[in-house]
Parts: C-alpha cells; structure tokens; sequence
C-alpha cells in the first residue's frame, strides 16, 4: 500500500516541469570547532571540558582565565555560547539527586537532558509538568532560556523551579530559592547562564500522567476562528500553518485515562522535506503548488496518540533549521499571526517551514520573556541550509510592533537596550548579575553587548 | 493544465505505490540488537551512553544503528577523516560534535568503529 509520503511526492513529481539539485553540507577544518545544532553559531574554544563533579566545575572556573561559558545540547541559536576560551559541558552532571513524595518536587543536576528524565521521574513517582516540543535539550540549558511547551494555563519551564544551585564567578557555590537570596533565585530562573554555571535545580513536578494527544488538520481561517477558544479549552494546544497549502493543523494535550495506542502518523520530517520539494519543484507555479499541497492536506486524517506524558510532548526534528520566535501578548497574538501570514506569502515563496503557534502562561521572573503577561509565540523557520536573514528581518518588525519579546535562544536583532524596554528588572538583573561576576568572566561578546 | 497534472500525478501515484513496502520487523529487531551493544572500555562506554545512545539505538531518529553494519557500511567507504568530519560538523539530524562537547579525535573515531560494528 502506497504511503502517504509517496502520494505527496509523486504528486509533486508529476507536476514538476523542472528539477534542481541538493547542495552538499560544507565540512569544516581542524582544530575542532564548537558548533550549534543549525550550524549558526561557530567558536574554536582553546578549552573544551566537562566536570565530573561540582568541585572540579568550581576549581575550572576558578582557575580559567578567560571567558567561560557553558554549553548544552546546542540548540540555541543566538550567539549563548561562542567564546576562543573556554566552554564547559555538563554532561557528566546529570541525573537525579532526590526526590520528595509529599511535595512532588525532585532535585535534578542541571546537566541532565530532558529526554533521560521522563522514566526514572515515572519510577519516582512524578512526571514533569510540561515539556517543550524536543527533548533533547538539558535543563541548564532550558532554564537558562525560558524554554516552554504549550498551554495557555501553563508557565515555561523556570516558572516550576523551587530552588537552585550555581557556582558563581569566583568559583564559589550559591544556593537560592523564594526565601534565601531571593533577588539571586529570580535572577537566575531565567539568566542565559550569565550569572554562573547551574549545577542543579529543584522542580515542581505532578504525578506521572498520561496525555490523549490529537492532531486535526483544518482550514487557516478555521483554526485562526478557534484558536483562542482551544488555547482555554485545553491542556496543551498548539498549531501549525503551512504556508502557500490554505491549511494547517491543530495538535492539543489532555489528561486521559485511555490505554496505550496510536494512529497512523504522517512523518514530520519527511513532512517538512516534502515541502520543500514542493517549494523547489514549483517555485514559478504558486497556484499549482496550493492546489497540490491543499488537496493533499485535506486527505489527512486526524492522528491520535494516547501515551505516557513524557513520551507524548516530543518529536524528532531530524531537518535542521535556524529559527525566530517572539513571545507576543495573547490579545494581540493572532492579530500579529495574521500579518506574518501575509508578509510571507505575499514576498516570500522560498519559505517551506510550518509556522508554529504556542500559548504560555504568564509569570514573575526577571528575564522571562512571559514576565507578567500571558503570551503567544510565533515562530518561524528557514532551512538550515539557507539564509533566513532576509524572511526574519521582514517578519521582525511585525513582532516588535506588538511589542514582542524574543525567544532567548532564537535569532532576532535587539540590542541591550532595547531589552531594557521590554523588561521592567533589566537593571536589576544587571546589578545580581555583577554581584554574582565581578570580572565578566561569563560575558562573551554578546551578552557583554547586552548586559556591560 | 490542472486536469493534466491531475492526471499525471495519479499515474505517478500508481507507478510509485509499489516502491512504498518496508519491513518494519527488520528494523525492529536491529534496534533490540543496538540496545544490548556498549563499548568495552569504560571511558568510551560513559561517553557513549551520554552522548550517542540516545540516537543510535531508537531507529525513529533516522541515525545509523550501533551495530548494524549494513547501515554503516556506504558512510564508512567514506573513510574516516570524511566520517569524523561529519561528527564534528553535524550531519542529517546529528547535531555537532554528536553531543560530546569535549571528545577528542580519538574518542569520535573509536566511538565510530564501534558503533559500526568493528570492536
């Protein structure tokens, strides 16, 4: 039986009047670079290590010269981690350090990926409360960001943290939460590891659950229609517009007691690829592309997952992209959603990538981008072989006129200053910040723009 | 010029339904395979369960199996400088370095063999 992979194609190859040719990957020269997952964002480190312990992490950061900044699973794709100094891995600080029955909080080394939490947090008894849409990242990393899921009555992940631990410039350990060293604790939720480097963080967790998770592919108009509606509706909701298709897709989260099973899944993956093919087969012919892609999309049948909760927020993303995302205020969201639809269809033909459309919950930390308003991220992507640069600068005017705040770890332009607009503790950040590092040591040349 | 693509793009379907099989058993029991392989030296082995088994042994990623030497057989034709250059810079899915911020070299290459199903 053909899939449904095969009918897009060969639709696609039977309309196509021409054809082009892939662009190999470039390889890179010694000595060995530190790159991010995209391949945006480039540095030669003189020093890369990762501390087995929380004493050997104190006594690099003591001891290094230089700037020293620590490094995740590279997903970020501002400039966080580039330095010619010295990058500091995680990785062996991983893991669980306890867990309390009673409050459903557990102690996490901060190195510890998502992915590798979801099971023995389940032998545990808890289960993270949201998740992001990959789980590939590690927590210090997520934190440090403001990473998020989707769900209108959710907040991101730092908004779970009770409390936290991180070596500071001098080397020295500093714990905080609410009650000790508070203007630490809400500095640091959400520092883009500019305050020290994290070693670990107490979560807010739930009992483990399991998620009935639903994709529904509908009309643009549709989903623009209803979308508030399903944001409040649902635990999690989120959806995706595919441009020059007419379509999209809705994809919502909810508490289930359902057993275990799952529908046929359409790929996303391949998905995405076979956009692209689309795009670079019928670039001259708009129509026959929409026609294509809409008639295809409109075979689509709903999917239906219902799994445990950590193994239903995920996806693989094996399609490499470089991506913005601006968090906007839920009442103007869809408005501004609206006018980024138009830009790029009405000047953009290259762009192939779904805009994805999430709902957060507000919150009270210093640097997070959901500081006291509930909020709509829009995000868009170009393929990581081609330059976003021309689509976003067309699309970040419409984000910053609706007084966006952008994704820590996603490109955009802004400028310390314009932050300082944005965030009512700007300079209360700054000043824990050099409190915590006296001599930049955790500046590199960009977060020494934002904050110096 | 619809209705001809219309119908071109049906024959197309026909021609290529017979192209779509997989065995999905296979893949299943390769990746049980994977699951059961880690390297003999210890060093190798905590970085390999830190770094690469996430990927290699979950065929969903579309990463190369440890062990599956059928798989690893045309990337390794490519040599070795060619296949850690891969590692370093990311390939496919692969993210740079292969989520190990501080291998060296000779980590990537043993790490490779391995899974590659040479030691």
């Amino acid at each position: 039986m053909i899939s449904r992979r095969g009918v897009i194609q060969a639709l696609v190859a039977a309309a196509v009047c021409t054809t082009g040719g892939m662009v190999p990957a470039a390889l890179g020269a010694r000595p060995i670079p530190w790159r991010n997952w995209s391949g945006s964002q480039v540095c030669y480190p003189a020093q890369r290590v990762a501390p087995a312990s929380v004493e050997e992490l104190r006594e690099v950061i003591s001891g290094t010269a230089g700037t020293v900044r620590p490094v995740g699973s590279g997903h970020s794709f501002t400039p966080l981690v580039p330095t010619d100094d010295t990058i500091i891995s995680l990785s062996r600080l991983s893991g669980i350090v306890d867990v309390d029955p009673e409050s459903l909080q557990a102690t996490l080394l901060a190195g510890t990926q998502l992915g590798d939490l979801g099971q023995p947090l389940e032998t545990a008894g808890q289960a993270l409360i949201n998740m992001p849409d990959i789980d590939e990242q590690i927590l210090a990393g997520c934190l440090a960001t403001a990473t998020h899921g989707t769900g209108a009555g959710i907040g991101c992940m730092s908004d779970y943290i009770q409390a936290l631990q991180l070596v500071d410039g001098r080397g020295d350990l500093v714990d905080c939460s609410r009650d000790q060293n508070p203007d630490i604790f809400r500095a640091a939720q959400v520092s883009l590891g500019a305050m020290g480097v994290i070693t670990q963080v107490r979560l807010q967790n739930m009992a483990p659950y399991r998620l009935r998770r639903e994709t529904v592919w509908h009309e643009f108009e549709d989903i623009l229609a209803m979308a508030d509606e399903m944001a409040d509706h649902h635990r999690n909701f989120e959806f995706y517009l595919l441009p020059f298709s007419g379509m999209g897709y809705t994809d919502v989260h909810d508490l289930t007691e359902e057993p275990f099973g799952t529908s046929e899944k359409v790929d996303p993956n391949e998905g995405v690829m076979d956009l692209k093919l689309a795009r670079d087969w019928l670039d001259d012919y708009p129509k026959v592309r929409e026609l294509i892609l809409g008639s295809y999309m409109r075979t689509i049948g709903d999917e239906v997952t219902v799994e445990r909760s950590w193994k239903n927020y995920a996806s693989e993303r094996n399609v490499r992209f470089n991506e913005m995302e601006y968090h906007l205020p839920r009442e103007s969201g869809l408005q501004a959603l609206r006018e980024v639809w138009e830009t790029l269809e009405s000047g953009h033909r290259e762009v192939f990538f779904p805009i994805e459309v999430r709902f957060i919950k507000g919150d009270d930390i210093w640097l997070s981008p959901f500081y006291q308003r509930d909020s709509i991220s829009i995000a868009v992507h170009r393929y990581f072989e081609e330059d976003y640069k021309p689509f976003f600068a067309a699309i970040e005017p419409i984000f910053r006129k609706y007084n966006g705040r952008p994704h820590w770890g996603k490109l955009n332009t802004l400028s310390g200053n314009d932050f300082s607009q944005l965030y009512p503790h700007w300079e209360d950040f700054k000043a824990v910040r050099n409190d915590m590092d006296p001599q930049g040591k955790f500046l590199n040349s960009y977060l020494s723009g934002l904050f110096s | 010029m619809y209705r001809m693509l219309t119908f071109s793009a049906l024959a197309a379907v026909m021609l290529l339904s017979a192209c779509q099989d997989k065995t999905p058993e296979a893949t299943r029991q390769v990746q049980i395979a994977s699951q059961q392989l880690v390297p003999g030296d210890s060093e190798l082995a905590g970085i390999y369960q830190r770094s690469c088994r996430s990927c290699h042994t979950i065929a969903a990623t579309g990463a190369p199996l440890a062990g599956d030497a059928v798989a690893w057989a045309p990337r390794m034709q490519r040599g070795m400088p060619a296949m850690i250059d891969s590692v370093i810079n990311g390939a496919g899915g692969m993210p740079p370095l292969g989520m190990c911020m501080d291998c060296s070299e000779e980590q990537f290459e043993a790490l490779i063999r391995f899974m590659a199903g040479g030691s």
